[in-house]
């Protein structure tokens, strides 16, 4: 009877620890995705979400915005489903790509520049978002109701799609260090195969092999 | 200097919480994990050996620069392969037990904490070494390979993979997509909102379910053109002929 009420006392604990810790880890990730929006660097994303995020960035486009945050938060929703259920919430998925690049969007999408403007305003929003993601994951988790859903709402299907889309990087990264100069180029192509060789991904071959072609040659690129 | 502070605030939270979550996993399911199926399989084929942590998560850390200096963002190698491995390996010592390092939640944390603020901090500094024209070429490559895959690529890569997924996400995909390309300039909103539509009339046909989510897209539609500034002006005009 004694244990029984100990193991009680650390689930209740659970309870409040819980959306704490989740809180945490997204408030330093959307504080990086302040970083990288502020300095170009420092985000916690994967490649081809960030992309996403960039595309709108950079020309203030709702269309491009829509396209992040629906990626974003059709991930973050499947992950918080499936943490629920099986009791891992998956760090990458739902606070990685749903609090580094889903929330923002639908925040720039709305015109809300504030919180990815300052650095304690992005903890404080990340923080926010993520207790409340904790919360409703370790209620589901306690009230068993997770795998309690009629359909699956397609979310497969965009999953499914969302993790093959980052493949199609390295060749993009190819062909637009193309259309800034020949040689940049020829030096993107130079460390994709080199990587390639070496089977590490070549996106970032791609784009090492044209920064040192600017390094050293900075003429081809002005 | 700022951006140094602010990167070890953002590494200590990270890899403290990461390091909590990751021993939280041995504990299901009296504690809720957080990490991934892959993370703890990843932590449980080092056998609680110090030497192997050390090395599987060093073998992440040249693949994570790379990612900051091409890119700028640290993705799931630094976050969930390398942190969780090397704080382990910190707190490892000759003759300890897996219980009183890896599935120890404070001390994971602590010495996580510890990890993120290190290796976030270095390469953070390392990437204000490189050369402004190589970052600038960096991020100008990102940036309009990022406009070729958003505008083109992911478009026409959902749209298939609603028309592959049945006939009636095919079809719905095909319509909101063509509309969010009408309304917003994007295509890929409309397809996934249409993927969601499609399958839930598939499982569930013609409910309250599916009706309302119907009317939430509808006024998620209104809304983006009217955020997006859509003319309907044009619109009507061109009916008119």
């Amino acid at each position: 009877m004694k244990r029984m009420s100990k193991e009680e006392k650390q689930k209740q604990r659970q309870k409040v620890l819980f959306p704490i810790l989740v809180g945490l880890l997204s408030a330093g990730i959307f504080a990086g995705t302040h970083l990288f929006l502020t300095h170009g660097f420092g985000a916690f994303v994967e490649i081809g979400a960030l992309a996403i995020l960039q595309a709108g960035a950079s020309r203030g486009d709702v269309g491009f915005y829509g396209a992040a945050a629906v990626f974003g938060i059709s991930f973050l929703f499947s992950r918080v489903l499936e943490g629920s259920l099986v009791g891992v919430l998956d760090a990458g998925g739902s606070i990685m790509t749903g609090i580094g690049i889903g929330l923002p969007s639908v925040l720039l999408m709305l015109g809300l520049y504030e919180p990815l403007a300052s650095f304690p305003l992005a903890l404080l929003t990340g923080f926010v978002a993520g207790c409340l993601i904790g919360w409703i994951v370790s209620r589901m988790n306690s009230k068993g109701t997770g795998g309690t859903l009629p359909s699956t709402f397609g979310i497969d299907v965009i999953m499914g799609a969302g993790n093959q889309t980052g493949r199609f990087f390295g060749p993009l990264l190819v062909i637009a260090s193309f259309s800034l100069s020949a040689p940049v180029g020829i030096g993107a192509t130079v460390g994709a195969l080199i990587f390639y060789a070496w089977k590490k991904p070549i996106e970032g071959g791609a784009v090492i092999g044209a920064m040192v072609v600017a390094t050293v040659w900075p003429i081809f690129v002005s | 200097m700022l951006i140094l502070i602010q990167s070890l605030i953002i590494g200590a939270l990270i890899g403290m919480s990461i390091g909590i979550g990751a021993s939280n996993m041995f504990h299901i399911p009296d504690a809720l994990g957080m990490g991934s199926f892959r993370m703890l399989s990843e932590l449980n084929a080092c056998k609680g050996e110090r030497k192997e942590h050390a090395t599987f998560g060093a073998k992440f850390l040249f693949q994570t620069g790379i990612a900051l200096l091409a890119f700028g963002t640290f993705t799931q190698d630094l976050v969930q392969r390398s942190l969780p491995n090397l704080a382990a390996s910190l707190l490892m010592k000759k003759g300890s037990t897996v219980e009183e390092t890896l599935h120890h939640p404070v001390k994971m944390g602590i010495a996580g904490g510890i990890a993120g603020m290190f290796f976030v901090g270095f390469f953070m500094l390392i990437t204000r070494l490189i050369p402004e024209t190589a970052f600038s070429v960096a991020r100008e490559i990102f940036s309009i390979a990022a406009f070729y895959f958003v505008s083109v690529v992911m478009p026409v890569f959902f749209w298939l993979a609603a028309i592959d997924a049945g006939r009636k996400t095919g079809f719905y995909g095909t319509l909101l997509g063509a509309t969010s390309h009408l309304l917003i300039g994007n295509a890929v909103l409309g397809i996934v909102l249409g993927i969601v539509l499609g399958k839930s009339v598939e499982d569930l046909g013609w409910k309250k379910t599916t009706l309302t989510l119907l009317v939430v897209m509808i006024a998620i539609f209104v809304g983006l053109a009217h955020l997006s500034q859509f003319d309907w002006g044009i619109l009507a005009e061109g009916l008119r002929g």
